[in-house]
């Protein structure tokens, strides 16, 4: 599966009550927040960023389905938060 | 203690001096350095030095808090850079970058903890209404101008109006000489943009000579000095990097080529004053064998040398004043012919006569509204 | 010239108009003298020799420059506080400021973030004359790896009504002047500790940020608020957030996951006390 690299410097977290992601870019300073619409089913274990971010990663952290996790995926690549390797 | 130009550089240059201020000497050195916007630089060289940790923590609360802002506005320089360098490329231009932004990219030793209010690019004469035109197709803006300032842009000066980015508010001055032509001592353009050289981020600066050549002109044939004491302290530890002589032997070659001979001696000059470092000789064989007219000599003296001070209260003194006013009005006599220059006074001075008698905020539209916590 | 000492920032004023000298004296006048060195120098001028007469206007400086257009010179003395409180938010990047009331007990503190029709400083007044400690009326200085928040020496600025109803609830409190002024509205500070009861205070842990809103119409209400919509919030009311880059997100993260988070609205400050005596303080 297609890993997506974070700049360096950055921060991303799954917050503890589910309620969705938290990330910084070290590329641009900005934070992002993604928000979970369904914080009962998701599972609040994150990866480790260092090793890049999957489409289950997020599937799993913002209970997405496939095609919104892939949405999310060209948009944050767009906004340059996550890079392609 | 009464702090002199002399004695702020001696600091900067040798910051365990700091070790023997008393608190209330500090409370002055940070009054005067975030004045002239290098208080972050001090709070780098300090450490460097390994004094930092001894300071008072008065100090060090204040030079650790400006070298903070400093790293985020570099962190900000970097990734403007990139943007602005990605999208010039969409067109087939290639910016150079100058002055603050130049330094942070190439990661000079006088970046570190260095603020800049902008970023300054170079684009070809040839190439500067696609760029323009293309900026303002992607969130850069400009302000409106009155129509004097417009033309002043236009018409005198060596750039377009500044470009605004519309969400990040981030100003670029975009350049399409390193001085204004109509001077009439325009350096030879292509000369500088040929030896630009690319950093790891990908995006251009000048090379090490042109650098610091531009650096002498844009600060010794400027008519505003009050930024000169952080642009001599830039100089200073440019050469220092750069040292080599091979630098020496192309920034003399520079100075010879491009008509700002006079500046670059009031460059070494001013080091001599005020660096603790001696000039090469090939520096010093240079500024023997200038020739220096009675007048060069007076304005060096009274005007230059001294004008390279802070614009602090607590180191105005009468001379000092003196000595900035003169190169102010050095500064617009050797940048304008004549009858512009009348002009151009002209409407100043109706702006300063009219500021002083209804107050200079009435008419300023750029400060905000009192914030009303 | 006088010292104003906040016990955080130590500011020296110099004023044209003297009136200011007498309320600074009637806040801060519990201070201790010592020469130590000043954080900001700040000073309250006239702008222009006619502006002295008509429609009389006074500037405030920090150091050489002034930040924000001039007000009429019956806002004085609100004019130096809110200038001072500029000189803070835009200087200190060695900590966290959030713009927002804190609030200790226990050596608890509670965060209050300052959204528009808050209600903040009336509630910051009256719990702070009803037993709480006010570390802050308009921001939360806090220290980015211990997340501590750090109290400051300064009045709580009450608006228009809220001025009359902290008088009507404590009569025996200490107000300045009123400022009045037709379009921004009243102004008047009222001071809510002295020194001597400051010196004690001791950085204190956030357990809580509460997000207040004041409702005329509806009882007490409590929502638990997501950890996302706080850090969201949080970190758009930091005044430094921006400038803090990485280390900012670490701080306001650690801040959201280690506190309670509620959304209240309330129309009774009786009940707010016992709300967040009793569930937060506990």
């Amino acid at each position: 599966m297609q890993r997506y690299r974070l700049p360096p410097e950055s921060r991303m977290i799954c917050l503890g009550d589910n309620s969705g992601v938290a990330i910084y870019s070290g590329y641009s300073s900005n934070t992002t927040f993604l928000i979970n619409k369904n914080p009962q089913s998701s599972s609040s274990n994150f990866p480790d960023i260092s090793q890049g971010i999957t489409k289950l990663d997020l599937i799993n952290c913002l209970s997405l389905t496939e095609d919104s996790a892939d949405n999310l995926i060209q948009r944050l690549i767009s906004e340059k938060v996550f890079w392609t390797e | 203690m009464k702090f002199t130009t002399k004695t702020l550089y001696e600091l900067l240059l040798a910051p365990k001096l700091g070790l023997t201020l008393s608190t209330k000497e500090w409370q002055s050195v940070i009054f005067i350095l975030r004045e002239t916007k290098l208080l972050a630089s001090l709070y780098h060289v300090a450490k460097r030095d390994g004094c930092y940790q001894d300071y008072p923590d008065f100090t060090k609360r204040h030079l650790y808090s400006a070298q903070v802002y400093a790293k985020r506005q570099a962190q900000q320089i970097c990734f403007e850079a990139v943007e602005f360098r990605l999208l010039l490329e969409q067109v087939g231009i290639t910016a150079v970058f100058l002055k603050g932004a130049a330094y942070t990219l190439r990661k000079s030793l006088n970046s570190y903890g260095r603020v800049c209010s902008d970023i300054d690019v170079l684009v070809n004469k040839k190439d500067l209404n696609i760029a323009e035109a293309h900026l303002k197709k992607n969130r850069w803006q400009s302000e409106e101008l009155s129509d004097y300032d417009e033309k002043y842009y236009r018409e005198w000066a060596h750039e377009v109006p500044p470009l605004i980015h519309v969400n990040r508010a981030t100003v670029v001055d975009m350049h399409h000489n390193l001085y204004p032509p109509i001077s009439g001592r325009a350096t030879n353009i292509n000369q500088f943009i040929s030896s630009r050289q690319k950093t790891p981020s990908g995006c251009f600066v000048l090379d090490p000579a042109t650098t610091v050549m531009h650096s002498i002109i844009h600060m010794f044939a400027n008519e505003d000095s009050s930024s000169w004491m952080r642009d001599l302290f830039d100089i200073m530890l440019l050469i220092e990097e750069f040292a080599s002589d091979e630098f020496w032997r192309s920034l003399i070659e520079l100075s010879n080529k491009t008509d700002f001979d006079f500046e670059f001696v009031s460059c070494l000059k001013a080091l001599q004053l005020y660096s603790d470092k001696p000039l090469p000789d090939v520096a010093n064989t240079y500024l023997e064998n200038y020739k220096f007219s009675k007048g060069e000599l007076w304005i060096l003296r009274e005007g230059i040398l001294p004008a390279i001070c802070p614009e602090h209260d607590l180191m105005l003194t009468a001379k000092i004043k003196r000595a900035k006013m003169l190169v102010y009005l050095r500064g617009h006599w050797i940048k304008m012919p004549f009858n512009v220059l009348i002009k151009h006074f002209a409407f100043k001075s109706f702006f300063a006569i009219r500021d002083q008698i209804m107050g200079k905020h009435h008419f300023d539209p750029k400060l905000p509204e009192n914030p009303n916590w | 010239m006088k010292i104003i000492d906040t016990g955080c920032y130590r500011f020296e004023l110099t004023s044209d108009i003297r009136h200011v000298y007498d309320v600074v004296d009637s806040l801060y006048s519990d201070t201790p003298n010592n020469d130590g060195p000043i954080d900001f120098s700040v000073s309250l001028v006239f702008e222009s020799f006619l502006r002295r007469f008509i429609k009389p206007q006074i500037s405030f400086y920090s150091d050489q420059h002034s930040p924000f257009k001039p007000l009429p010179i019956s806002q004085a003395a609100a004019v130096l506080e809110w200038g001072m409180n500029w000189c803070i938010a835009a200087h200190e990047y060695g900590r966290l400021l959030i713009h927002s009331a804190v609030l200790v007990k226990n050596g608890k503190a509670i965060i209050f973030p300052a959204l528009p029709g808050s209600g903040k400083s009336t509630l910051t007044a009256h719990l702070g004359l009803s037993g709480w400690q006010v570390y802050s009326d308009e921001m939360a200085i806090i220290d980015t790896s211990s997340c501590e928040v750090s109290p400051l020496y300064r009045p709580v600025c009450l608006k228009n009504n809220s001025i009359d109803l902290v008088k009507e609830w404590h009569p025996n409190a200490l107000f300045s002047p009123i400022c009045r002024d037709t379009q921004k509205g009243d102004v008047a500070h009222v001071k809510v500790s002295n020194w001597k009861q400051y010196s004690t205070l001791q950085p204190a842990q956030i357990v809580a940020v509460v997000f207040p809103k004041y409702s005329p119409e509806t009882e007490l209400t409590i929502y638990q608020l997501s950890q996302l919509d706080a850090f969201n919030t949080l970190s758009k009311n930091a005044f430094n957030y921006n400038v803090l880059g990485a280390t900012g997100f670490d701080a306001v993260a650690k801040i959201i996951q280690s506190s309670s988070l509620f959304e209240i609205q309330y129309n009774d400050l009786n009940e707010v006390n016992e709300f967040l005596i009793e569930d937060i303080i506990g």
